[in-house]
């Protein structure tokens, strides 16, 4: 990947700064009231490392590519790392004290050294606090090296998307969660399990090794065993995101509050061997298990948003399996 | 290393530093520096211990107390003029204690400022060129300091707990020594000069410019002997064309005509301005010069030297004051070191207004005794004049011994040398001399200068230092010989007695001479290009570069009109060489040519930059500005969104630019988060995409 050029988004002067050019100017002063040439020689020296340090820390940012492995999965409100590759592509000289950060939701990251062409692997320590899809455009690399003389910043364009999942809660930490087993009832879907659905006619397409053989000699035709499937505990996760325009921030803490807890209770079923499905207004997602399900139901959580009230309840779909309904009114209903 | 300790170990070296020029500057004693060392050292020694411990208050409180004793000793040198040392002295106490009272960081950097303080005072005082590497050692420590002092501050602002990894500096450190070196020098040589050079003299207190000639209006007998026990420079010279044949190197400074107890003096000052010529130079004599020298003099005053075949004076900034002795003084007063360049004649000569003529002062008798009388006449005897000084000049140098130790003191120094030890220094030689012709009716002057010099082959100059002061006569020898009138014509002439072998010494060979030389040389380098570099320097500079610059020029348009002729020499004899108006003429469009050249190349060269600077296109920089473009024609469009969702939003408002944006966003992702590198072909359709999406989006507006 290419460095980016280096672009100064700020170049402040530090105390020690102010010290150093009033120091530079009384020598001068001094010098050319006095004639005298040793002064003007710690003056120039003075005016040099002045100019060197301005040059080596523009240099000292430039030529740094920052690498952002894959966004790990962010809950809102928790401390996640985020793993970057920062590399040094200067062939002549190496990299000290830069800062990674500048954004409130990072923690800064200092890298104290970086040889030249070296690359290191670090982790930015990060948290956020809204859920929804984030997107960071720019960190600021920062330094005050070599002098500390000027504080230099750049703004490094990363376009960084991270997609921030609701606030998971221990299930202990629920309102109203005291885990429930409804809906044990035998799944109707055919499938591979041990247990006999039904004996019917064998149809093309059908595994040849499933022929009741027995049965298929008594009556003269093929009789095919349809097997039942092996799932069985099974969760509707009812959310009811018609609360309408949400002004205050109570109201809005509210939501989110309503959001984390099917998050949360999404998650906990998930970790239980549930099927969870999930419907809200504008979105459902299908009975399912496994991580990909998990995956599913907390983007769609981290990505819903109030919709206007509606006078209609919302329907799972789904009157068969048990189901936990949080909405405005009721909050959490379980059947 | 705990940060507290790196940064009090690195001021502890700092302090064992920056004051170590002050006693070689007699700015202060030994002891004083000394203690202030010990003190530095021990400070060393306790942070190597980790201990931490600053002093209580009330110990630094009686310490400041009990500092009020010195304070007021050291306040009494004010009166001698002496202002730094008593401050010098207040700081190093005050630093020894602030470094045992350090206590939080702002401690660290009071100490910091106040060792930098005692680092300019070392440096102002300095003139010796040993002052270079303690500049660059003392700025080397203190970067090292400053870099650490910023990395701690970085490190300790964003410390996690884990171990600093080791950050190298040694290279770094050593590079930006030699760049601000480099950077330093045009620096240094270019800062503007307000005032005449400034430079410290030695436990001067307020300091002031370097007096070397070592002459002055009153000259006593034992001048010469004080001037030449130091091996000072005085000046350095050097021939720009062939010397003249059998030239001794004698040079005059100064002229006196009355003896008096033991001493010379002049009578009055019969000096005057000489009119700078129309060639711009300054003529003292009729002669047109055969040669030339360059004489560069380390002065303070309006003391001139001139060889003594001088004729003319080339002297840019300044005028010649001339008096009737021939002694030639600068029109206004110098200091530092000037160059000046001198036209000489074939021969010796006593230049002056009154060249052909004497004066009743060359002829007084004041301690001339009898028995001088008769010996003057017994060894000049008969004769033409010039033949009777000829003999007077080789019987004092056969007859008498040169000798720095000679006890000639008494009443009458000059008869005691002559009839007692008949020994004695050049001043003896050349008084005993003025004196017998003039109780032989000759006038007389002594004369007091340099005579020979060291050669420096390292740049081809000769050095005369105060070791080289030497005293001689002139005596007036009329035309005729018959008699010497006042107011008859005739002419000086310069006579030396002292004995040849006695005369300063030039010549001398061997590796300590050849060191020697280049310790001159650099001592020569570091007096006059940067202790005494001041304004007309840098107006010589500037003058110079422009000159380099029209010469550069000049050489080009030659070389363009026809190689290896210059355009101003005649053809062959019969045809006149072009004037300046035609050598411009028939050298313009050649000239005009070759001053496109560099701005030609400077354009060539920006373009070459820009294009190797050049941002690569590519797909995020595509889709960057495709938001961007949005954007600006959409208020309501969210910062955080997405770049799927953005091609919804786009294709939905702008159906027609959907192809583009497609591909534009998919390319994106790929190379954004699938971290794919597109190929030419590629980026390439990305860029045909972007431009027919922002005309789409333009038009749609």
């Amino acid at each position: 990947m290419r460095s980016p050029a280096v672009k100064l988004e700020r170049v402040r002067i530090t105390k020690v700064g102010v010290w150093y050019i009033l120091i530079t100017l009384v020598i001068g002063v001094a010098g050319a009231n006095t004639g005298n040439n040793a002064l003007y020689l710690v003056e120039a020296v003075m005016l040099a490392l002045l100019a060197i340090s301005g040059l080596l820390s523009k240099r000292n940012l430039s030529r740094i590519v920052v690498d952002f492995g894959g966004a790990p999965e962010a809950h809102c409100g928790q401390i996640f790392s985020l793993p970057i590759v920062v590399s040094n592509r200067d062939r002549v000289l190496g990299r000290r004290y830069v800062t990674i950060g500048g954004l409130d939701e990072f923690e800064p990251l200092l890298i104290a050294f970086l040889d030249k062409g070296e690359s290191v692997r670090e982790r930015l320590i990060f948290q956020v606090k809204r859920r929804g899809l984030h997107r960071f455009e720019t960190v600021r690399l920062s330094s005050v090296f070599p002098f500390g003389l000027f504080d230099k910043a750049m703004r490094y364009p990363v376009g960084l998307e991270v997609l921030v999942y609701p606030e998971i809660f221990p299930a202990s930490g629920l309102r109203h969660f005291d885990p429930f087993r409804v809906g044990d009832e035998p799944s109707r879907r055919a499938g591979w399990s041990q247990e006999l659905r039904t004996l019917r006619a064998f149809r093309s397409g059908d595994d040849p090794r499933g022929i009741h053989w027995k049965r298929s000699a008594r009556t003269g035709e093929l009789i095919f065993m349809e097997r039942e499937a092996e799932e069985g505990l099974r969760m509707a996760i009812l959310l009811d995101n018609a609360v309408g325009e949400l002004a205050e921030p109570a109201q809005r803490e509210r939501f989110e509050r309503l959001v984390s807890e099917a998050a949360s209770a999404a998650v906990h079923y998930l970790a239980e061997g549930y099927e969870v499905s999930l419907a809200t207004r504008g979105e459902s997602i299908a009975h399912a298990g496994g991580r990909l399900q998990r995956q599913r139901i907390l983007t769609a959580l981290a990505l819903v948003e109030p919709v206007p009230r509606a006078s209609q309840p919302l329907w799972s779909g789904r009157a068969a399996a048990a189901q936990l309904r949080l909405g405005w009114s009721e909050e959490r209903q379980a059947s | 290393m705990r940060f507290y300790r790196q940064k009090t170990w690195l001021l502890g070296l700092l302090a064992l530093v920056a004051p170590l020029p002050l006693p070689f500057n007699q700015v202060v004693g030994w002891g004083a520096v000394i203690a202030f060392c010990g003190a530095a050292l021990l400070f060393l020694l306790r942070t190597g211990r980790g201990e931490d411990s600053a002093l209580p208050y009330w110990v630094m409180n009686l310490l400041g107390l009990a500092y009020i004793p010195f304070l007021v000793g050291d306040l009494a040198l004010l009166r001698s003029g002496r202002v730094l040392q008593p401050l010098v002295h207040l700081a190093l106490y005050a630093m020894a204690i602030k470094l045992f009272a350090i206590r939080k960081e702002k401690d660290k950097w009071h100490v910091f400022i106040g060792l930098f303080f005692l680092f300019v005072a070392s440096m102002a005082t300095s003139v010796h060129p040993a002052a270079i590497f303690y500049l660059l050692g003392f700025a080397t420590l203190a970067s090292l300091t400053l870099i650490r002092f910023a990395g701690l501050h970085t490190v300790s602002a964003t410390w996690n707990g884990t171990q600093e990894r080791r950050v190298p500096l040694r290279r770094l450190l050593g590079g930006m020594m030699v760049a601000s070196v480099v950077a330093a020098a045009p620096l240094f040589f270019f800062l503007p000069r307000l005032r005449q050079p400034y430079v410290y003299l030695p436990a001067g207190g307020s300091g002031g410019v370097v007096q070397v000639s070592g002459f002055s209006d009153r000259f006593d007998l034992g001048t010469i002997d004080r001037v030449r026990s130091t091996r000072t420079v005085v000046f350095r010279f050097a021939y720009e064309t062939p010397p003249p044949p059998l030239t001794e190197m004698r040079f005059k400074a100064t002229t006196y005509d009355l003896f008096a107890d033991g001493a010379w003096r002049r009578e009055r000052n019969t000096s005057a301005s000489v009119p700078r010529e129309r060639d711009g130079f300054f003529h003292l004599e009729e002669r047109f010069p055969s040669s030339w020298m360059k004489i560069w003099l380390r002065q303070g005053g309006q003391q001139m030297v001139l060889p003594v075949e001088a004729t003319v004076v080339d002297l840019p900034r300044n005028g010649v004051v001339l008096d009737d002795a021939g002694e030639a003084r600068f029109l206004f007063p110098i200091s530092g070191i000037i160059d000046y360049r001198v036209g000489m004649g074939p021969e010796p000569a006593v230049g002056g207004w009154r060249r052909d003529r004497s004066r009743p002062s060359e002829l007084a008798v004041s301690a001339i005794s009898p028995r001088m009388v008769d010996l003057a006449a017994t060894v000049m005897g008969s004769g033409a004049l010039e033949e009777r000084i000829r003999r007077l000049e080789r019987y004092l140098r056969s007859e008498y011994r040169y000798s720095l130790d000679s006890d000639n003191g008494g009443p009458n120094p000059v008869e005691r040398f002559l009839f007692d030890t008949r020994e004695g220094h050049c001043e003896y030689f050349a008084t005993a001399m003025a004196l017998l012709l003039r109780s032989q009716s000759v006038p007389t002057r002594l004369v007091t200068g340099y005579l020979g010099s060291d050669y420096n082959p390292l740049e081809e100059y000769f050095i005369v230092r105060q070791s080289n002061a030497h005293a001689w006569v002139e005596a007036f020898v009329p035309f005729d010989a018959a008699g010497v009138e006042e107011g008859a014509r005739g002419r000086w002439m310069i006579f030396d007695p002292t004995p040849a072998d006695a005369r300063p010494q030039s010549g001398r060979e061997g590796l300590l001479t050849l060191m020697t030389q280049a310790y001159d040389y650099l001592l020569f380098r570091w007096d006059r290009y940067v202790l005494t570099y001041g304004f007309a320097d840098q107006v010589d500079v500037f003058i110079g570069l422009r000159d380099a610059w029209a010469r550069f020029w000049q050489a080009v348009s030659l070389t363009r009109d026809e190689p290896g002729r210059d355009a101003r020499e005649p053809i062959d004899e019969k045809t006149p060489a072009p004037s300046d108006a035609v050598v411009q003429e028939g050298r313009a469009p050649f000239s005009k040519a070759w001053h496109w050249a560099p701005l030609l190349m400077l354009s060539l060269a920006v373009a070459l930059w820009g294009y190797l600077r050049r941002e690569r296109f590519t797909a995020t920089k595509a889709y960057r500005s495709l938001r961007a473009e949005a954007a600006s024609r959409d208020d309501t469009l969210p910062r955080w969104i997405g770049p799927l969702r953005l091609e919804e939003r786009l294709s939905d408002r702008y159906p027609d630019a959907a192809p583009e944006t497609r591909c534009i966003v998919s390319h994106y992702v790929r190379e954004s988060f699938a971290g794919e590198e597109l190929t030419e072909s590629q980026v390439e359709a990305v860029r045909a995409a972007w431009g027919s999406a922002r005309k789409k989006l333009r038009k749609s507006a």
